[in-house]
């Protein structure tokens, strides 16, 4: 009986603490951040994540010798305490070498994804905004610029900039932006049929009022999400140029360009080749695995 | 059916025609003038005039383009500057090796990727399913050339079982071709453990099971029949990685393809090589892509009607 009777007085409990502002809110966000705590993989990508962030900002401070330093007596040395992963064809430090790599690498992921992001926003949401004519536009463009593999793209692109940190920033965040356009000018076209843009479309709001304000807000989870999962292949694209020798400049330690460098001597030092390659692997499983989660907790109707 | 393919013939045409332009744009603002380095350092500013006026460079750009379109329709795509051979000639003769190596770790990688997905899928939840799931995730993470330059390392130097160089014989492509397919496996692998983890739930699965059919029948009869279509969507799109990875392997293990060919003609500023070489691979790409389209169009008729008015 008094179980029964507890049916009501909840519902009367619940009436006063609304009233009362006893009742936990929680943001979508917060739900979301909830979420993903609680996956301990994602976590653990995360504090990887974390990790990578530090080796490249105190990269100065932790690396045991100067990348760049030349020390031709002591060419290809072997795994020893002074030298932890041995030394490359010129006698310089691996592990000092990985360590300021991590700079390219993480650099390049992340400026060209915002560059490629950007682009895709803003080519994305007018299409999607205004449609008719200029969306049929823009969307063909779209498909030019998807059809080429991109990998060909960014090799094309390298070839006519030049190598160069700065140039690889530009090269990928050129390549990548047709998924994202293509993503948000879908959620766009959806988000400009609902009631409150049509409210400030009556009471006057201005075009990039509604799409800044209004629209591009609504989308910011799938943002995130374009932004987290497309680091990890702008790493790799990154990891690729530098490979075939069209990423950074001679002397600046990347992760690809030692692999392209330690090829010649795999008959002499086997470790120079696969260090630089599990330095990758690192990284991008680390942010494949976070930006999965994330994805998962910002939209857990995606999960399977 | 009909109105579809024509709209979606018309849609390749105007890509194809935005491919040969920004082609042609990104190409002919390279710095350089390809003149000066073909010939080194002869610097005589007549022969150079010459040479630009035999070779068309000396004409406003719209018209270089027309010319251009006019030959790619024909197809002549010009002269190799240091090759000094027809452009088609050598990509047709490159083409033949990436397409036998590309079909051998296309076999390869989707043997191996259904393989696993299924397994996967079966046992799933069981330490046989993480374990295939968390290499699946390190095959998708891992680049195609540093796979290759291990692969050499192991099977070519240290166990000495296979070569690691060239294309004498057929034991040549098997190290490249797991290399290229290695990522593509792993993502078929994926796609194959959602799909058919997707068609075990479903009713008609448990009715097979029921009605007392065999586990091995329910499993690669009903349910993978089933479980095909996304895994062949995907097949079809992401055969894009096959070919990024023959860019990537080919020059590690030196096999004269497609892949090896843009790479080389990009480190001897080859123009017409690169210019060539590029439309080709991006034109297969979208008819590709076509295919893919219109067949799936031609199996599922949903997406004749949503897309095609």
């Amino acid at each position: 009986m008094k179980r029964l009777l507890s049916i009501f007085t909840k519902t009367h409990d619940f009436v006063d603490d609304t009233l009362n502002n006893n009742v936990e809110y929680t943001s979508y966000y917060a739900d979301s951040l909830k979420r993903l705590k609680k996956n301990k993989a994602v976590m653990i990508s995360f504090i990887v994540i974390v990790i990578l962030c530090l080796m490249a900002i105190l990269a100065p401070l932790i690396s045991p010798y100067d990348p760049n330093q030349t020390v031709l007596e002591d060419d290809l040395l072997s795994v020893s305490w002074q030298h932890w992963f041995g030394t490359d064809e010129y006698g310089r430090d691996i592990l000092s070498r990985i360590i300021y790599g991590t700079r390219v690498s993480l650099s390049v992921g992340i400026v060209s994804v915002f560059i490629s992001t950007f682009i895709g926003i803003v080519i994305g949401s007018i299409a999607g905004y205004y449609g008719g004519a200029v969306d049929s536009f823009l969307s063909r463009m779209i498909e030019i610029f998807s059809a080429f593999p991109e990998l060909i793209f960014a090799i094309g692109l390298m070839f006519v900039l030049g190598p160069g940190i700065i140039n690889l920033f530009i090269a990928i965040g050129l390549i990548r932006w047709t998924e994202t356009a293509r993503l948000i000018r879908g959620q766009v076209m959806q988000i400009k049929e609902r009631e409150f843009v049509k409210g400030c479309v009556a009471s006057g709001g201005t075009d990039f009022w509604i799409i800044t304000k209004h629209i591009l807000p609504n989308c910011l989870s799938t943002i995130i999400i374009i932004i987290t999962l497309g680091i990890p292949g702008a790493i790799m694209s990154e990891a690729s140029l530098s490979f075939i020798g069209l990423g950074v400049q001679a002397p600046q330690a990347s992760w690809g360009s030692m692999i392209n460098a330690a090829q010649s001597y795999i008959r002499f030092n086997t470790v120079y080749s696969v260090i630089p390659g599990i330095a990758i692997i690192i990284t991008v499983l680390a942010f494949n695995i976070f930006g999965d989660g994330l994805r998962d907790a910002l939209d857990p109707r995606l999960k399977n | 059916m009909l109105r579809y393919t024509a709209k979606r013939l018309l849609q390749t045409v105007i890509v194809l025609i935005g491919i040969t332009l920004v082609t042609f744009i990104l190409l002919n603002i390279v710095p350089g003038d390809p003149v000066n380095l073909m010939l080194g350092k002869i610097s005589d500013p007549e022969t150079i005039a010459r040479i630009r006026h035999e070779m068309g460079l000396d004409r406003p750009w719209h018209q270089q383009y027309i010319d251009f379109l006019v030959g790619v329709i024909k197809g002549d795509l010009g002269t190799s500057y240091f090759l000094k051979e027809s452009v088609v000639d050598i990509i047709n003769r490159s083409f033949i090796i990436t397409l036998k190596l590309a079909g051998f770790s296309f076999v390869f990688a989707m043997a191996l990727g259904l393989v696993c997905g299924i397994v996967s899928a079966v046992h799933r939840g069981k330490a046989l399913d993480s374990g295939l799931m968390t290499l699946a995730l390190l095959g998708i993470s891992a680049p195609a050339f540093w796979v290759a330059i291990i692969l050499q390392i192991v099977f070519g130097l240290k166990l000495d079982l296979l070569p690691i160089s060239g294309i004498d014989s057929g034991l040549c492509y098997i190290l490249p071709a797991i290399a290229i397919g290695s990522r593509y496996a792993a993502s078929i692998a994926r796609i194959t453990r959602t799909s058919m983890l997707d068609v075990i739930r479903q009713d008609y699965i448990r009715t097979a099971r029921a009605k007392g059919l065999s586990e091995r029948l329910v499993i690669y009869k009903h349910a993978l029949k089933n479980a095909m279509i996304p895994i062949v969507t995907m097949a079809g799109l992401q055969l894009s990685y096959l070919l990024t990875g023959s860019i990537l392997v080919e020059t590690v293990f030196s096999i004269p393809g497609i892949g090896k060919l843009i790479v080389d003609s990009m480190l001897t500023r080859d123009l017409p090589l690169i210019q060539g070489t590029v439309m080709y691979v991006a034109t297969l790409f979208v008819l590709i892509n076509l295919i893919v389209d219109l067949s799936y169009a031609f199996l599922d008729p949903k997406i004749r009607y949503e897309k095609g008015d």
